[in-house]
Order: structure tokens, then C-alpha cells, then sequence
């Protein structure tokens, strides 16, 4: 089971964007360099394999011969993703919308300031509570769901969210399964209570900050245009230190604006957070702080990770999570058919109680399936599952890095399109090299 | 120590769960074993649900085998032998196992007297642990049947192996001892629980319940005895009949890894063996009969089953195996391709090559007309080498089968659009000329004729170099996997064949530079087809039976086939007899026109 709070989060590289650097290549591998020599990704199973020279060379001299090369190797391809959709998948994290509203005025917000586009209302207990029953019906003995609080800003509707969270734990208990609760706040109206709560039910909290003080207070202000960036770090001192079983993390939205990442990343680390993370601006609905330079983000992605790479390599940890989830992912040769749980496992609560492929596809008729007092529309969800599976993605089919990225996250691309697959490209193709560095020089950061 | 690190290396765990390792087949890995139900031959199967409900442990109780009388019934069933509190299911944070363990915590009564699982509940439905016995002292027939008499042990714990993965509920009977087989039990007691899941959902890791070697306990000896005694081919993957014997570090080998001492090479030898010197290795016997006073008995299987050698590709090991390099053939493009490299070289090699060495067979004398008096060795030599040229020639038949079966496989698979039977030899053959070819030829086996043999036969040379390209091609996903080992099998032939041809050389030295020469030889020329019609007639039916029974087999009948292949089995022995004949007149078959 995918953990609630990576699914929200947008993980990774998948997401992100630009730079027309690395092309598609071959569909079928992908060839890169490091200090330790060539390296091939075999992109059926993500398979990562080291060649000696005289390969390489082989390969680089007969395009058209590199499949009966591998294959002369053992290597050859298991279709270990097939074209077949998911079908009826069981669902197992809920992410609730439980105040669609908010009080910051973030200028790139896909939300609507929380709305998305309608008016500003709190989901009702009624709603929230047949949601949690619904998830943890589905859920036998031992099996593990997740539930997610988001908004607009979720801590705007405390008392919901509360009794959600303690129906849900209640639930889980009675039926000797296992449930996970995350929480995505802007950090502003964040009490100590609420930290002793999120402690008490081991939430991942996860905070939306865009960097240091100025930075931040630009592209999040207060509605009304008040600053909110030392709120937030007041607000999050009590919660940081009461975190052992709760993980705080925080989430940078990168926009033109924004792009010092490796001095947020080191300013942000430094203030305790579990892990930092970054995830680019493709999409607002107004166009405001949408990225373009996606060669500028690429650079300053390479730069943290560079950063990364040397702290890990001494044995320290530095947790900046897009390379530490690309890194394990990477390891473990992730090869999937969509880019996350979006519409499958994973769905979004708007506050009537409708249901959605996501928290981002809230109120959004492209995303609609079904409610939860109907249940899943089962129908409907089979049609998002076969036309999202990333094999009838254009150009994703033919690109070598489908199975890492998964085709992209499904909101931005139905609003925007595929603008940054070049970046995508190129992070990957960092993030390629840094596992091969990483692997040789520390194997036992993978143990 | 700096490690010489093999690439492709396999960096990443997919690309590592890929890799296939260089050594013994998929067929001796665990998944493939060979494992019946009852004892097991992997794990003794009670054993894991002796703790089929969490806390408890139970032993089966019953006769020695199903056929027995039912002497003491009371005594059978599942007998709890303990409650394990400390079970880790039992430590489950959930109400059903909080409960279940407050109960057994409190169940000091199961501690005296002997408790029997008395039934199970599930899904509504329960089974109970007894059954109403026929007794035919009874006079009056409506009561033929003894009240209530407990199950077999071995009935009950197949009851309970009957039983799904969640919610049950048992109960508990003590029965009183001395008293009869229906008597009412002294106490009962009603446990309600779950069947244990056995394995982790997400690791399949075996219940941390299950203590070391609780799971083979009980199979020990019948284990080991079974081992030895099977006959039924039950540890086929994992029991090797004749093994070669060991090359130890720094001995010369061939390129397959075998000795290159010719006894030490092909002696086949019994792994059994119960003499393991290695100076005193004699060859295994044909059957097990033969083999078995030889063998280890049971006694010193029990003592000494870890002599038993490990045996990698045919050949005994006793020191760290050193992969050799992976097959680095490459496969061909297409299936096409594939075909044609095997309907136009390969098979009509194996026929010309059938043919040649099956010449130079009827060349070498008989025992007979062996010049014993002058060459005293000759008549064993004689023998020797046409023996193995025989098998030679009958091993190039068998590959023109299978290059054949190679060819109608790839067409029921849809590979390619036809199959035409191929048996018609080729006109050249691999030799150490310009064009790596030379004419076909009909000789006799002189030394020049065996160095010409050793040639085709050569690892490395054109047919091995060339089936390793098919073996190549043939793993790739689109082909039948099971056609990888029919091509295996031709290419690893192909070594013994020069093994063979390498010992037949060393046999030829005795002769060496002696006048007239090569005294082993008849005198024999290729006759005329006049001379020879009843052969060639022969021929030309195995050929034409041959044809239609590959057709057969094409088009999926191969029970059908079995019928014109067998007769043309039964014409080779005739064509031999003949062959024979004629060179003892000195008169050989012209299997081809000459050139």
C-alpha cells in the first residue's frame, strides 16, 4: 500500500518538468554515464544494468541490434507491464476536502483559494463520517488504509476533521485493520492541541512553505495580503518538537518566483522538518507562477541533488525527499502503468460528498466518480483506468522513462498538457547517475 | 582483494531477480520440487497445522497407516500437546486475539489430562472429530455401530487442513483414560479464534509460531530412507542417478568443464556410490539392482548423506563453483531466420554427419577378422571405436530429429508459415580450409578422417558456435521456452562427440606409422549403386517413413507418428545387417553420388 501522504504529495520526479536536454530515445532502453562507466536502463521492469566498454560500444554502433545484443545477455524484454488496465481496484486511501476554503490568498492556487471555483463551504460531519466508514469497510484484518484531511485549508474545519479522525482510528481498531492519517495545512492556524492530536494518531503532516520569509510571503500571503511565513514558523516550532510518532514534512510549490531551491532546501532542513520536498507549478488556473524555464528548475533539482549525493556519501542524512523517493524507487526498479493512485486506490471527498480521481480533480467534472453515498461509479472508473493507463499516453508510449514516470500527474496534464517532460527526462536522468554513485559509494543507504 | 565484477551487471533488484544464473536447470529450484501432500518430501505438512489455531499445538494421533485395525481409537485424534502463550498471533493488537488470550491464559484446566480437539466451527457449518463405527459383534443390525468413536489422527488433520483462512471456532474434549472409545468426556471447553494465516501476506515468510526446524521435524529418517529408496522417479529434480566425477582446481578440462582425461571425462558414476574414493570409481551399473550393493545403505545414509556430492551440470563439486561465461551468442533476428539457419544447415548437417561417421563405422574391422596374433590390443580397440562410433552416428540421427522438431515447433507456434520435413544431408562440411567447408566424403576411418572429425565436433567450431546462436534466439519471450532445451541438449552432444573422437584418435596411436598402414581397417571402397540397391532401397524407405511420421508430428499428431518412425527404426537394424555385409566384402554404400 502506497503511503496516503506520497500519494498527495506528488512524489518525486513524475510530476515535474522542462529543459530540452535529454530527447526520448530509444522506448525500449536508455543509455547514461557515470564515474564508474556506462550504464543501461532496460526500461521493460526498470532493470539498471552496468556494461563493460566493449558493449557499449557495441551498442552504440548497431542502433538497430541493441535488443539481440542484451538479449545475447540474458537481457530481454518480460513485458512485465502489460496493456491491460486496473480493473475495479479496491480502494484504500481517502482524501477529504474538509473545508473548501481557506485563508491564504496563494496566487497560483489550483483550489481556487479553496473554492475550487464555487462557493466557500466546510464538509459536514454526515458526509465525513459515511466517507471514513466507507474506507474502512473495505478493509479486512491486517490490511492498511490511509485518510487524508485537505482543503482548501483542512485545520479550517477542526471539529470534522477531529471526529473523522477518531472514527477512523475507532473503525480501523474494531476491525483489526490499520489506518494512516495525513494532513496537508498551510501551518497557519496550527495550535499546540493540534500537535499533541496529530502526535496521538501518528499523522504525516505536511506543510506548504515556498521558502524563507520574503520568498514565501509573495507567493502565500494571507488573503488581504498580510504576510504568513513567521505565523507559520511560530506555529510550527510546538510541532516539530512533539513529532516521534507524526512526521512533518514540508512541500515547496516552485515557481518562477521561487527558484533558489538549494537555499530553501538547506534553510527549510535546518528548521527540523522530516523532509523537504518540491513539486513545480505547471497548472493555476489564473496562469499566474506558472513555471516555463523548466532548463533554470532542472539546474537548481540538480543542484539539491547534487547536495544530496555529498551528505549522503559522508553518511549524514539530508532528507530531500524527490531524491530519496526517486533513489528508492530507482533501487527497487518501480515500473508502473499510471503515475500514481489517482482514480484507482486513491480518491478525492469534495464536501458534498462527491467523489473525484483526486484531491486536485475536486468539483471537477473530468475527475467525477461516483459518491460516497452511492459508491464508487464503477463504470466510470474502468474508463479513467483504460484511457490513463500510460501505454495510450502520447508520447509517453514510446518515451524510455514511461515506467518511472507513469505518464505524468493526470490534473496537470488534462489541464496543460505535457510541458516538461524534458525536465522529467533530465531529473530522471540525474537521478540515474546519483543512484549508481550512491549504490557504489554507501550500498547500505539501500539495506 | 579487488573482485573481477562479470558484466551486464545486474545493478537494481529488478534487474537482479532477472538475472539467470549460469548452472543447474530451473528444474532444481525449490518452486519446481517435486512435493506430495502427505508426509511431504519439502516439509512435513502436519507440522504446520499442528498450530492451525493460534495458542494451541496439536499432534495427530493415529494408526500406522490406514489399512491398520482401529485397536485404540481412544488414544486417536488431534492430541493438544501445550498451550503457547507466547504465539505471536496471540500478541495482536485486536480484540479477537486480546480475547483468545485472555481465555487460554486462563484455561488452567488444560493443563491436566489429555484434551482432543473434539470439533470445528466455520462459516455456520461443524465438523465433529468422530464418526459411528461399524461393529459387527453386535447381534441386532440397527445397532451394527458403536456410539461415538474419535477419527483417525491422520482424518482429522486433513479436517482441519480442509479449513480456509479465517474465523473459527473449536472445541476441546478431555477424554478419560481407561475409558471407552464413546464414553462422555470428563470436560469440554469452546475456543473461539482463527486458522492461522501460515505465511506472511506480504513476504511469504513461514509464521514466526513455527520454531527452527519444526517444520522438517518427523521427516527425518523416512526422509532420508525415501531418498535412497524411491523408484518411482519422485526425486527426479533433485536425485541424480550417475553423476561424472569431480575436476579438481588446476585439472585440465574441456571447454564444457569436463576432465579432459578421457576415463575421468565420460565414466559415468553411480552418486550413490558408497566407496567414495576416487582412484576406485567404477563405472555405474545399468539398473538399480545391479547398482545397489554398492550403494550407501540406510544406516550410513542417516550418518553420512552430507558425502553425498553436489552435482552441477552432470558433474559432481566439492569446491566453490566458478560460473563460466555466460552465452554471449547472437540470437537471430527473426524466426525466419531461425528456420532457415536450421532447414538448410543445421539439419541436413546432422544427416550428412549421421551418414559419415556411420561409413567410417563399416570401415573399421569387426572382432573377427581383427589381426589378434599381431596387434593384440586390436580386437578391444576394434570394438571400442566402432561402439562409439555407432553412438556418434545414432546421436547425429537423434539431433536430425530434433532440428526437425525445432522446425514443426516453430510452426505450431505460428512462427513460421510451413514445415517440410528435412532429410536430405548436406553437400558440405565444416573443415580447416579457406571456406571452413570441404565436400561431403564417404571414408574410411583413417587418422586424417578422425582429425576431421574432431573438427566438426569442436566446441567453439561452426554447429556449436551456430546452435548457440539458436539457444540464443530461442530464449527470447516470443519462442516456446521448452525448445531452449532441445537445442541445449544438441549443443552440449556435441562436446561428448568430440570427446569421443579425441579418445578414438588416442586408440589410433597404437597404429601410428605401421605398414601397411592403418591394419585396423577393412579394405573398402564405395560400391555402385548396382551393388548396393537392396541398401540404398532401404535407405530411401527410411527416409520415406521418416517424412511422413515428421509430417505427423507437424500437424499434432504425434501418437500417429509413432507408427511410420517405428518402422523406420526397424529398417535401420535391417539396413545395418546389410551395410555390414557388404563391407565385409569391402563394398560401401554410396549414401550420395559421388562428387
Amino acid at each position: 500500500m502506497r503511503d496516503p501522504a506520497r500519494v498527495i504529495r506528488l512524489p518525486v520526479a513524475r510530476d515535474l518538468a522542462p529543459a530540452p536536454a535529454t530527447p526520448p530515445g530509444s522506448p525500449d532502453h536508455h543509455l547514461f554515464e557515470t564515474e564508474h562507466g556506462a550504464h543501461l536502463l532496460f526500461v521493460d521492469g526498470s532493470r539498471i544494468y552496468d556494461l563493460d566498454d566493449e558493449l557499449r560500444r557495441a551498442l552504440d554502433g548497431d542502433p538497430g541490434g541493441v535488443a539481440a545484443r542484451l538479449a545475447a545477455h540474458g537481457i530481454t524484454s518480460q513485458h512485465y507491464v502489460d496493456d491491460a488496465p486496473l480493473v475495479d481496484p479496491p480502494l484504500r486511501a481517502l482524501s477529504l476536502a474538509v473545508a473548501q476554503k481557506c485563508n491564504l490568498g496563494c496566487t497560483y492556487c489550483y483550489a481556487d483559494q479553496g473554492t475550487f471555483g464555487g462557493e466557500a463551504r466546510d464538509m459536514s460531519w454526515e458526509v465525513a463520517a459515511a466517507a471514513v466508514t466507507k474506507l474502512v469497510a473495505g478493509a479486512g484484518p491486517g490490511e492498511r488504509v490511509n485518510l487524508a484531511f485537505l482543503g482548501g485549508e483542512p485545520l479550517a474545519n477542526r471539529g470534522v476533521l477531529r471526529r473523522a479522525t477518531e472514527l477512523g482510528a475507532a473503525l480501523a481498531a474494531e476491525a483489526g485493520a490499520k489506518i494512516g492519517f495525513s494532513i496537508t495545512t498551510n501551518g497557519t492556524l496550527v495550535t499546540d492541541d493540534d500537535a499533541a492530536f496529530f502526535e496521538r494518531h501518528g499523522f504525516a503532516v505536511t506543510v506548504s512553505l515556498d521558502g524563507v520569509g520574503d520568498v514565501h510571503d509573495q507567493l502565500r500571503p494571507f488573503q488581504g495580503g498580510r504576510p504568513s511565513y513567521a505565523r507559520i514558523v511560530a506555529n510550527l516550532a510546538p510541532l516539530i518538537a512533539r513529532a516521534s510518532r507524526m512526521q512533518v514534512t514540508a512541500r515547496v510549490t516552485v515557481t518562477p518566483r521561487n527558484l533558489d531551491l538549494p537555499a530553501t532546501l538547506d534553510a527549510l532542513i535546518a528548521l527540523g522538518f522530516h523532509s523537504v520536498g518540491f513539486a513545480p507549478m505547471l497548472s493555476s488556473p489564473t496562469g499566474r507562477d506558472q513555471l516555463d524555464d523548466f532548463g533554470a528548475l532542472l539546474d537548481a533539482m540538480i543542484a539539491c541533488g547534487r547536495s544530496f549525493e555529498s551528505h549522503v556519501r559522508a553518511g549524514r542524512r539530508y532528507p530531500f525527499s524527490n531524491a530519496m523517493s526517486a533513489l528508492a524507487e530507482i533501487h527497487r526498479g518501480t515500473h508502473r502503468p499510471y503515475p500514481c493512485g489517482a482514480g484507482a486506490g486513491y480518491l478525492g471527498v469534495s464536501a458534498e460528498g462527491d467523489l473525484f480521481a483526486c484531491h486536485r480533480f475536486v468539483g471537477d467534472a473530468a475527475g467525477a466518480l461516483g459518491s460516497v453515498e452511492a459508491g464508487v461509479d464503477r463504470a466510470r472508473q474502468r474508463t479513467w483506468l483504460a484511457t490513463r493507463h500510460v501505454h495510450t499516453q502520447e508520447p509517453c508510449r514510446s518515451c524510455w522513462a514511461r515506467y518511472l514516470c507513469g505518464g505524468g500527474c493526470h490534473h496537470e496534464v488534462l489541464r496543460r498538457g505535457r510541458p516538461a517532460c524534458d525536465f522529467i527526462r533530465g531529473w530522471l536522468d540525474y537521478c540515474l547517475g546519483a543512484y549508481v554513485r550512491v549504490s557504489a559509494a554507501q550500498p547500505e543507504y539501500f539495506a | 582483494m579487488t573482485i573481477e565484477v562479470k558484466r551486464p551487471f545486474p545493478r537494481n533488484l529488478t534487474a537482479r531477480a532477472a538475472y539467470m544464473v549460469p548452472g543447474n536447470p530451473v528444474t532444481t529450484r525449490p518452486e519446481d520440487a517435486v512435493a506430495n501432500c502427505y508426509p511431504g518430501l519439502e516439509l512435513d505438512v502436519r507440522n504446520l497445522d499442528r498450530r492451525f489455531f493460534p495458542g494451541l499445538v496439536f499432534e495427530f494421533v493415529a494408526r500406522a497407516d490406514t489399512g491398520s485395525p482401529y485397536t485404540t481409537p481412544e488414544r486417536y485424534g488431534a492430541l493438544l500437546s501445550y498451550v503457547d502463550i507466547y504465539d505471536p498471533d496471540l500478541q495482536l493488537d485486536t480484540p479477537e486475539a486480546r480475547h483468545l488470550n485472555d481465555l487460554l491464559n486462563n484455561a488452567s484446566q488444560l493443563a491436566t489430562g489429555d484434551w482432543y480437539l473434539d470439533w470445528v466451527e466455520q462459516a455456520g457449518r461443524r465438523i465433529t472429530m468422530s464418526w459411528r463405527r461399524p461393529d459387527p459383534t453386535r447381534e441386532d443390525p440397527a445397532r451394527r455401530q458403536h456410539e461415538r468413536t474419535p477419527l483417525d489422527g491422520l482424518f482429522v488433520w486433513r479436517l482441519v487442513r480442509s479449513l480456509e483462512q479465517g474465523p473459527v471456532k473449536l472445541g476441546l474434549a478431555r477424554r478419560t483414560p481407561g475409558a471407552k472409545p464413546d464414553a462422555k468426556p470428563s470436560a469440554t471447553l469452546e475456543l473461539p479464534g482463527w486458522r492461522r494465516r501460515f505465511t506472511d501476506a506480504s513476504t511469504g515468510v513461514v509464521s514466526a509460531a513455527y520454531q527452527p526446524g519444526e517444520l522438517l521435524q518427523s521427516l527425518c529418517s523416512p526422509w532420508q530412507h525415501d531418498f535412497r529408496d524411491c523408484a518411482c522417479h519422485y526425486w527426479a529434480s533433485n536425485h541424480p542417478d550417475v553423476v561424472l566425477g569431480e575436476v579438481r582446481p588446476g585439472e585440465p578440462t574441456l571447454p564444457d568443464g569436463r576432465s579432459t582425461d578421457p576415463v575421468r571425462g565420460t565414466l559415468q558414476l553411480d552418486w550413490l556410490r558408497a566407496d567414495r574414493r576416487r582412484d576406485l570409481a567404477g563405472g555405474a551399473m545399468n539398473n538399480i539392482v545391479k547398482n545397489r550393493p554398492f550403494q550407501f545403505d540406510h544406516f550410513q545414509l542417516n550418518h553420512d548423506w552430507q558425502e553425498l556430492a553436489v552435482v552441477l551440470q552432470d558433474q559432481e563439486i566439492n569446491s566453490v563453483y566458478v560460473p563460466r561465461t555466460a552465452d554471449t551468442a547472437v540470437p537471430y533476428a527473426t524466426p525466419a531466420e531461425l528456420a532457415q539457419v536450421i532447414r538448410d544447415q543445421l539439419a541436413p548437417l546432422e544427416m550428412t554427419l549421421a551418414i559419415e561417421y556411420l561409413y567410417a563405422n563399416f570401415s573399421v574391422r569387426d572382432v573377427p577378422e581383427a589381426d589378434a596374433a599381431r596387434w593384440p590390443t586390436m580386437p578391444g580397440d576394434v570394438t571400442f571405436m566402432r561402439h562409439q562410433l555407432l553412438l556418434t552416428a545414432q546421436s547425429e540421427m537423434l539431433h536430425l530429429r530434433w532440428a526437425n522438431e525445432l522446425l514443426w515447433e516453430l510452426y505450431d507456434a505460428k512462427l513460421v508459415p510451413s514445415y517440410t520435413p528435412v532429410l536430405t544431408p548436406a553437400l558440405q562440411v565444416p573443415a580447416p580450409t579457406p571456406s571452413g567447408f570441404r565436400p561431403r566424403a564417404l571414408a574410411p576411418l583413417t587418422p586424417e578422417a578422425v582429425e576431421g572429425f574432431r573438427f566438426i565436433e569442436d566446441p567453439g567450431g561452426f554447429i556449436d558456435t551456430t546452435y548457440c546462436r539458436v539457444v540464443a534466439t530461442l530464449r527470447r519471450p516470443e519462442y516456446p521456452p521448452h525448445l531452449i532445451d532441445l537445442a541445449q541438449r544438441v549443443a552440449a552432444d556435441g562436446v561428448q562427440h568430440f570427446s569421443r573422437f579425441s579418445d578414438i584418435k588416442k586408440t589410433l596411436r597404437t597404429y601410428k606409422g605401421v605398414t601397411p598402414a592403418n591394419p585396423y581397417l577393412r579394405t573398402i571402397a564405395v560400391g555402385t549403386p548396382e551393388q548396393t540397391k537392396a541398401a540404398l532401397d532401404l535407405f530411401e524407405k527410411i527416409r520415406a517413413r521418416l517424412a511422413v511420421g515428421y509430417s505427423l508430428e507437424a500437424r499434432g499428431q504425434p501418437v500417429a507418428s509413432g507408427k511410420p518412425v517405428g518402422e523406420a527404426r526397424q529398417v535401420m537394424l535391417e539396413l545395418n545387417e546389410i551395410a555390414e555385409s557388404l563391407a565385409r566384402q569391402g563394398i560401401g554404400i554410396p549414401f550420395w553420388p559421388s562428387t
